[in-house]
């Protein structure tokens, strides 16, 4: 065991790495929240999608030289477009009764989830990939916490993304809609809100923001065909921590669980920094069954 | 086609003297065999293998083992083969969806290029090899789960597979419990071969000989480390090898200093590192896979660690790939891996032939895991040859008696328990010295050859450079 | 003539909720739509605001075929409703909510804000327009609904019990507002339950029992109908 002295020494650097890699949770996460706020599809394939949107910077920088940064919008906007043939998939679902639906939902993006991830294999094997990117290992020290410059700049790009996310559905008319369906479909759908337009729209700018968030990812963390896997269940817990549903609620319970792995491997060993997630998300969900700030949009 | 390679070379002419000899005493009992017994089979190449057991380690090796491959060939040719018409089941259970794939579909292709050449020059005995392929992604519960089906429906004569000591792990329980031969490719851990089992075989090094070989030039290369931290990843393979480290520990004056296993395929390991810089080694050892390992490479920059890294037993670190993955921050570190195709080695021109057409073929390049499926299909070759019979029990004997010789592995003989002792004589450190950057992989480029970053440094026998302190 | 509905069948299943249904109501009219449990009333205003499809029959508003036009769509024509179990956006402000339905008829931001600034005081909940919806009590709740179908600038707007679960003195409040409203011009159908509340407002009322009309006329009359009481009966209290 550590002594004080020894933890006091490592908790201000695990609490700064815990937090730069909750925002990058965070970024990846918020696309699923979305898009079960607005559809209550439980879409496991959204880590796929973060994979798909690692292979487009890899792809754009290699073919083309795109820098990796450049690639964020693209990776958004051919995701957006994937959207819709997505969506067309789902759609049916939306006939059944709302658990029914639910469930049938994760049957669906599951199988969809193998399909692009198998796909994805067959297409570009199942090698490793980097990224090659100024930021990759350029390391600066602040207070004498040593830091990554793909982190920080992951971070940084997370918190822009999500002012913008925020100011898009707090401010404009197309968010307001979309908030509105998400509270209500029915309601708003009376209320002269395209219901089937706001819900394909949500689930192009989920897609987009789960490539955005796999193209950031990419400046620090390998790409394969099965990352998306990999990602896929903290990304859910996540969401549940948060609120299923809610945008900053995504953006705390990252935070949480970052600072949670982060500082646990003070204590414990990292085979079981997980134990530690899961433990906080169990204890939170039994005093807030609807998560830290269940339902908001 | 190694074979022949060699015999083109023409080591010693004495080769061809018995391997006519051998064809002649073969056709001779084979039609007194089939004259007698009314089979068409001919027994010739027991006759052959009988002549083999002569081999010793060394030179002499490859006489006796070009004389038996050539007798058999040119003997099962006039002759109608005794397993004719027959089918050898393979079951292959390798991970070939999720993150281990990259290494589970390398094996697999390995297994696949051996089962066509050897198909394609008639099988063995007149016996095609047919292949059951198996996924298990990450979970080693599927993989004993697909072992059971390939044996209960499928009906396989043998079971190869596994790569990840877990898997291996699982799937020896359902091969024991049916009682069907299974070799592995990969599965380190020592564990796989010390649980009394009688059907599980294994050609991979394991735990123990990974650390003694790491244990022995690391205290060569850092003679000063005491305090060393081990980073272990927390499956069978990784806590089988952090046991054998700490019991080999003090041979070479160690105190292990950190020891916590950790999760695997975590994007920051940034905390844990923090926390082994904390216990002040000398050493860091690291038995990882391939990702983990060059993400912790890295990352152990930011967090200012600056005493060495090495692998201790690594699960992909030996490859091309890691360089890759890496970069840079892969110099001066030092890993034992299973084969050492350089200048040094005396079959290399028959390891670049398969090197080459590896290449051509699946346009990947070659690596360790690809080399053990290709060296599990010929062991299972030479085992039928001997067996003449797919029956379990006696494939599984004949697997037990081998005694043969690969060039891209060595000879091959298997301890009671299942493992092939005789890695001991393969396994060489390699060091790696002036990173080349590789962008993408080179084409026509055989795995770990000279002057690709990768080079051994010991054993002497097999060095092609000094080691040196980065 | 703002509304005819013809032959309207609606079919669950094996279920008929509504069956051969045919009224018409007249421009600027408050019209009561009556009937017990089960009687298909909820059915019939889905119908008309493209919640469901109808299984046949046509439902004209406006002098067009609005039957298989979406509910979406019917809004932007000028339908609005409002639910039996209310259903305001809780996570949004009363002003919000409000304003969702002034937004979808192509208002900007800040003249959104303006117009629904006058419902809200009509309504009156001009002092609570900061509050989000959820901490408002029910009969809040059901204002803001009918701020929020009132933005939307309706034609014709559909009340399904509005003052159902309120006190009297709520009921009496809510019903001074739908009298305003209707006054605006704006023609109303009112589904209730409580008959006394249709009863003191309406000039016409359809009465439906499974899923057809039994009765139509001025209150008095539906009142003292022999049928629409044997319909009700063991609700006569109700009356």
């Amino acid at each position: 065991m550590l002594s004080l002295e020894m933890v006091l020494a490592l908790l201000p650097s695990s609490i700064v790495y815990g937090i730069f890699l909750g925002g990058l949770y965070a970024i990846i996460a918020v696309g699923l929240s979305m898009i079960f706020g607005v559809m209550k599809v439980i879409n496991l394939a959204h880590g796929d999608f973060a994979m798909l949107g690692m292979y487009i910077t890899f792809w754009l920088l290699t073919i083309f030289g795109v820098p990796p940064l450049l690639s964020l919008p693209v990776s958004f906007a051919v995701m957006f477009a994937v959207g819709f043939p997505f969506m067309w998939l789902v759609k049916p679902l939306f006939k059944r009764p709302l658990e029914e639906m639910i469930n049938s939902s994760v049957i669906l993006t599951y199988g969809a989830s193998l399909a692009l991830a198998s796909g994805a294999q067959m297409i570009w094997t199942s090698n490793f990939r980097r990224v090659p990117n100024p930021y990759w290992g350029t390391t600066f020290s602040i207070g004498g916490i040593g830091l990554d410059m793909g982190y920080t700049v992951v971070f940084m790009f997370a918190v822009i993304v999500y002012l913008m996310l925020y100011f898009f559905l707090i401010r404009t008319k197309v968010g307001k809609a979309i908030r509105a369906v998400s509270q209500d479909p029915d309601a708003a759908a009376l209320m002269g809100i395209d219901v089937d337009r706001m819900h394909t729209l949500s689930m192009g700018i989920g897609l987009g923001l789960a490539a955005l968030g796999g193209s950031l990812l990419s400046l620090v963390y390998y790409l394969y065909p099965w990352v998306g896997e990999q990602l896929v269940l903290l990304m859910f817990i996540i969401c549940v921590l948060g609120g299923l549903g809610s945008i900053l609620g995504v953006f705390y319970g990252a935070l949480i669980i970052g600072l949670a792995e982060s500082i646990a491997v003070i204590f414990i060993p990292a085979s079981i920094k997980d134990v530690v997630a899961y433990a906080i998300f169990l204890g939170i969900l039994l005093i807030r069954p609807q998560g830290l700030l269940g339902g908001k949009m | 086609m190694y074979y022949a390679e060699r015999m083109r070379r023409g080591v010693v002419l004495s080769a061809a003297i018995v391997a006519t000899i051998a064809v002649i005493v073969g056709f001779v009992v084979g039609i007194a065999g089939g004259y007698f017994w009314g089979l068409s089979a001919v027994p010739a190449p027991v006759t052959v293998t009988t002549t083999k057991t002569v081999t010793a380690p060394g030179a002499a090796k490859t006489v006796t083992a070009t004389s038996t491959v050539t007798a058999t060939k040119t003997v099962t040719a006039p002759a109608a083969a005794p397993l004719a018409g027959k089918v050898i089941k393979v079951g292959v259970v390798q991970p070939l969806s999720g993150p281990l794939a990259y290494f589970g579909e390398s094996g697999l292709d390995g297994v696949k290029f051996a089962t066509d050449e050897i198909n394609a020059k008639g099988g063995v005995l007149g016996a095609k090899i047919e292949l059951h392929i198996e996924d298990f992604g990450i979970d080693y519960k599927a993989a004993a789960a697909a072992a059971e089906k390939l044996i209960t429906v499928d009906k396989v004569n043998v079971v190869v597979g596994g790569f990840a000591s877990g898997a291996g792990y699982t799937i020896e329980d359902v091969t024991e419990k049916y009682h069907v031969p299974y070799v592995t490719i990969g599965c380190s851990a020592d564990t796989i071969t010390a649980r009394g089992y009688h059907w599980v075989f294994r050609t991979a090094p394991n735990s123990t000989e990974y650390m003694l070989m790491m244990g022995h030039v690391l205290s060569m290369l850092y003679p000063k480390a005491k305090r060393v931290a081990i980073l272990a990843e927390n499956s069978e393979y990784g806590q089988a090898s952090l046991r054998a480290i700490k019991k080999l520990a003090p041979q070479y004056g160690w105190t292990i200093v950190y020891d916590e296993p950790y999760e695997k395929r975590t994007p920051d390991f940034r905390p844990t590192l923090q926390k082994v810089k904390a216990t002040n080694p000398d050493l860091i050892g690291l038995v990882s896979y391939l990702t983990d390992a060059a993400l912790i490479m890295k990352q152990s920059k930011e967090v200012g660690i600056n005493v060495p890294i090495s692998t201790i037993s690594g699960a992909g670190p030996q490859t091309l790939k890691f360089i890759d993955l890496t970069g840079k921050g892969a110099e001066g570190m030092v890993m034992a891996s299973e084969f050492w195709p350089n200048k040094k080695w005396p079959y290399l021109p028959a390891v670049m032939d398969i090197s080459y057409k590896f290449w051509d073929k699946y346009k990947r390049p070659i690596d360790f895991q690809a080399w053990a499926g290709i060296g599990v299909m010929y062991i299972i070759k030479d085992a039928v040859t001997r067996a003449k019979s797919l029956d379990h029990t006696d494939l599984r004997n004949a697997i037990a008696s081998t005694n043969m010789f690969l060039p891209w592995m060595g000879p091959i003989l298997f301890y009671p328990n299942g493992h092939a002792g005789w890695w001991k004589y393969n396994l060489v450190t390699y060091q790696i010295q002036k990173v080349r950057q590789v962008d993408g992989i080179p084409a026509n480029i055989p795995w770990q050859s000279n002057g690709l970053s990768f080079y051994a440094v010991y054993p002497p026998k097999a060095a092609v450079a000094a080691l040196t302190t980065p | 003539m703002i509304l005819e509905v013809d032959r309207l069948t609606k079919a669950f299943g094996g279920l008929i909720a509504v069956k051969e249904l045919s009224f018409e109501v007249d421009k600027g009219e408050l019209m009561g739509m009556i009937g017990p449990n089960g009687s298909g009333k909820t059915t019939t205003f889905n119908c008309i605001a493209g919640y469901y499809n109808p299984t046949s029959g046509k439902v004209i508003f406006d002098g067009k075929d609005v039957t298989r036009k979406s509910s979406h769509e019917r809004a932007k024509m000028g339908i609005a409703r409002t639910f039996q179990l209310v259903k305001p956006f809780h996570n949004m402000t009363v002003l919000e909510n409000t304003m969702v339905g002034a937004l979808t008829k192509g208002a900007s931001l800040s003249e959104a804000e303006a117009k629904v600034e006058e419902i809200l005081d009509l309504v009156g909940l001009k002092d609570v327009m900061k509050r989000k919806a959820k901490e408002l009590p029910l009969a809040m709740r059901k204002k803001v609904e009918l701020a929020r179908a009132l933005a939307l600038d309706p034609k014709l707007l559909l009340l399904d019990e509005v003052v159902a679960g309120l006190n009297p003195t709520e009921i009496s409040e809510m019903l001074e507002v739908i009298k305003e409203i209707n006054r605006r011009g704006v023609t109303i159908i009112m589904v209730e339950h409580v008959m006394r509340a249709v009863m003191s407002i309406s000039k016409r009322i359809i009465v439906l029992h499974h899923g057809e009309k039994i009765a139509e006329g001025p209150p008095e009359e539906i009142a003292n109908s022999a049928k629409v009481i044997e319909a009700y009966l063991g609700e006569k209290y109700m009356i």
